[in-house]
């Protein structure tokens, strides 16, 4: 591999880790209930066997609003969890619509329902 | 009928990824919401059951239920069907006329939980009722079936462990109308005849059969309810102090906190009288033994409201895949693992001097711990417990460094016949860590456990091993080792319970392991009567 190669490969992982770095999530949890279970749902860390929904979407805001609501008709006992990620492009987009523009990314996990 | 998804797989995983291992099918159960009485709901949960465990026998395929997929042997692996239950959540509670007529329990501390209830769920349930369990392990997200099923413990120096709070157990043994029972103990009856057949089940009141039915590590059929006795809400005071080795092993080998040297001033009355804690825990660094021992100690106070929750506000949760990274590095260069373990101590030992009060519930709270993980218990009499201290360490400094740290709990005998908290105090000696492939640089975890045991043995020091944690299970004669002739006696009323079909039905390659799967026609002459009373029981 010539020098100019290794160079750019580096530049390239800099500019990756850069970006990464720029991207960040915030989980906001539920102190009571039980996550809903999802036995197939096998992955490192806090989603392990936790069933997910993953909200995903880019929101045009006309002139007169200035945020998102996501309305989640899913969790019949209240979330356990929410996670809202942010990824530099979603930075980027947001500042060069001058907010206008936003990507949602959210990640909820109800809680578990009773048997009641 | 209940809901049930029937997933054909090739293969399942625990929680913290010791498999995968081997499966055809897995069902996913949930109850039948639709159906307004609880009771009810809670029948028909069963007769779903029921329909499964027909349908594996005409397969000719075995069947086992598990939990929450926490133990980290492979006790909840099954073959070829496995019952995902975690959704069975129904909860009861009992009322004055369910009693039994000579009970000495009261019927607000008893409430029937469905099988997939987790401690969670059910401290949550018990605390609006102003209840809470008696004790529970360090985290709160195994099942009631699953905790009871390998012997879940905390640190309850007077209480015992999670199966020890139970009074009475439903089990699925078969497809037929017969074959749901209600067993609690002839000794200390809870539930009236009337309640077991509003539950469709017949009754078996043995102390024998109930004592080993507790710990049934998912071989005595589906445990499809549990009876609790809880108590009043209570809180706990957490003190973490570091103590020295000297003064923390003088406890641990006696639990005589009156006449120990070391005392905690806010718990020693004007009289000089000094308060006997609730749970006692040693966290200790197997690298640096000499440092003293970050000790967690907690008293049982009334309970009261308007104390600071101490649930941490702020949890670093947003993982990254450092176990991982940290074992891979550490199988390659060993001699760094001591290092890593120092850097990692303040995120696997409590904060010393910090004191929080709270609910059982709220103390041993949600785990934020996710990951690939290994974790081993061994269970000691108390009067070993510094003996068989020394020699771990010295076995992880000699054979390892091994990237695990290690800590002592201490639990009040069970009554379970075999429930591994055996002696009358026992000590849990646990290493715990982050799994690593053996090499030629790095002795494997098997082989280090197995020589721990070897160790043990050699020392004259008699051991038990936890069910839902890893071990060498197939270390020769190890149940026989551990339990002498108690083993005997479970097997014994396994077989009195099941027919030899069902035996096998509910049999995996854990209990062939450990040669306990084997059914038994003839049976100890004590419990021939047994036999014949439990086979002429009708619902
Ligand atoms: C993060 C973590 C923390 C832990 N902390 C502790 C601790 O503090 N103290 C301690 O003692 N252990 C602890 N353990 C071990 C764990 O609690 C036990 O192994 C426990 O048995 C797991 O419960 P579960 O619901 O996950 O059961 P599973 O692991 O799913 O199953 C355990 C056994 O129960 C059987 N079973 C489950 N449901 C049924 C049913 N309905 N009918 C019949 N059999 C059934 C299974 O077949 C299996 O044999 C911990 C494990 C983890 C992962």
């Amino acid at each position: 591999m010539g020098y100019a190669t290794v160079k750019n490969s580096l530049c390239v992982l800099g500019l990756l880790a850069l970006l990464q770095a720029c991207s960040y999530s915030v989980i906001v949890s539920n102190k009571n209930g039980v996550a809903q279970p999802d036995p197939f749902r096998q992955e490192l860390g806090f989603y392990n066997l936790k069933k997910v929904q993953d909200v995903k979407f880019i929101n045009r805001l006309s002139l007169l609003q200035n945020s998102v609501m996501v309305i989640d008709s899913t969790c019949t006992e209240g979330f356990h969890s929410i996670e809202y990620k942010i990824t530099f492009g979603d930075m980027l987009r947001n500042t060069i619509t001058f907010g206008k523009r936003k990507a949602v990314r959210v990640r909820i996990v109800c809680i578990k329902p009773s048997n009641q | 009928m209940a809901q049930i998804t029937t997933h054909h797989v090739t293969d399942w995983n625990n929680y913290h990824f010791n498999g995968p291992y081997p499966t055809k099918c897995l069902f996913d159960i949930d109850t039948n919401r639709t159906i307004v009485s609880l009771i009810d709901r809670y029948t028909d949960s069963a007769s779903s059951i029921q329909g499964l465990i027909s349908d594996s026998l005409a397969n000719n395929e075995r069947f086992r239920a598990y939990g929450s997929a926490w133990s980290l042997s492979n006790v909840a692996h099954q073959r070829d069907r496995m019952l995902f239950n975690a959704n069975l959540n129904i909860r009861l509670e009992i009322k004055d006329s369910q009693l039994h007529p000579s009970t000495t329990y009261q019927s607000e501390n008893l409430f029937l939980f469905q099988c997939g209830n987790t401690i969670k769920e059910i401290s949550e349930f018990l605390q609006k009722k102003g209840k809470s369990l008696k004790t529970c392990g360090a985290s709160n997200g195994q099942t009631i079936a699953g905790a009871i099923s390998t012997g879940v413990h905390g640190s309850s120096i007077d209480v015992g462990s999670v199966q020890d709070c139970v009074v009475g157990l439903q089990l699925i043994i078969g497809p037929n109308a017969n074959d749901r029972v209600y067993i609690e103990r002839e000794s200390r009856p809870a539930l009236s005849d009337e309640f077991a057949r509003r539950i469709q089940s017949r009754v078996i009141r043995s102390d024998d059969l109930f004592n080993a039915a507790l710990v049934s590590l998912g071989a005595f059929g589906v445990i499809h309810g549990v009876v609790l006795e809880a108590e009043d809400l209570y809180l706990l005071k957490r003190y973490v102090k570091k103590i020295s080795k000297a003064d923390a092993l003088q406890i641990a080998a006696t639990m005589d906190f009156a006449n120990a040297r070391f005392k905690l001033p806010d718990e020693v009355l004007p009289d000089g009288t000094v308060n006997r804690p609730f749970h006692y825990k040693l966290y200790i660094n197997p690298y640096n033994a000499s440092e003293d021992f970050v000790t967690e100690i907690i008293y049982k106070k009334p309970y009261r409201t308007g104390y600071p929750n101490p649930v941490p506000f702020v949890q670093n949760a947003i993982f990254k895949d450092i176990p991982t990274w940290v074992s891979a590095f550490a199988a390659k260069h060993k001699r760094i693992i001591p290092r890593i373990l120092d850097a990692l101590k303040s995120e696997a030992f409590p904060k010393v001097d910090d004191t929080i009060e709270g609910t059982l519930g709220e103390i041993f709270w949600d785990t934020s711990q996710s990951s690939a993980a290994f974790g081993c218990g061994f269970g000691i009499d108390i009067a070993d417990s510094p003996k068989a201290l020394d020699l771990f360490i010295d076995l992880m400094n000699d054979k390892g460094p091994i990237p695990g740290i290690l800590s002592m709990r201490f639990v009040k005998a069970s009554e379970a016949t075999l429930g591994f908290t055996r002696f009358p105090t026992t000590c849990i000696l646990e290493v715990d860590g982050v799994p690593w492939k053996g090499n030629q640089n790095m002795i494997s975890l098997d082989d280090f456990l197995t020589d721990v045991i070897k160790t043990f043995k050699d020392s004259g020091i008699a051991f038990t091993l936890h069910w839902g944690k890893n071990a060498p299970w197939s270390f020769p004669n190890l149940i026989d080792l551990m339990y002498g002739n108690a083993d005997d006696k479970w097997k014994d009323m396994r077989s009195i319970l099941l027919s030899k079909e069902i035996a096998h039905l509910f049999s995996n390659d854990f209990l062939s392991t450990v040669n306990l799967a084997d059914y038994r026609v003839n049976i100890a002459p004590d419990f021939v009567a047994l036999r014949d009373a439990v086979a002429a029981s009708v619902v």
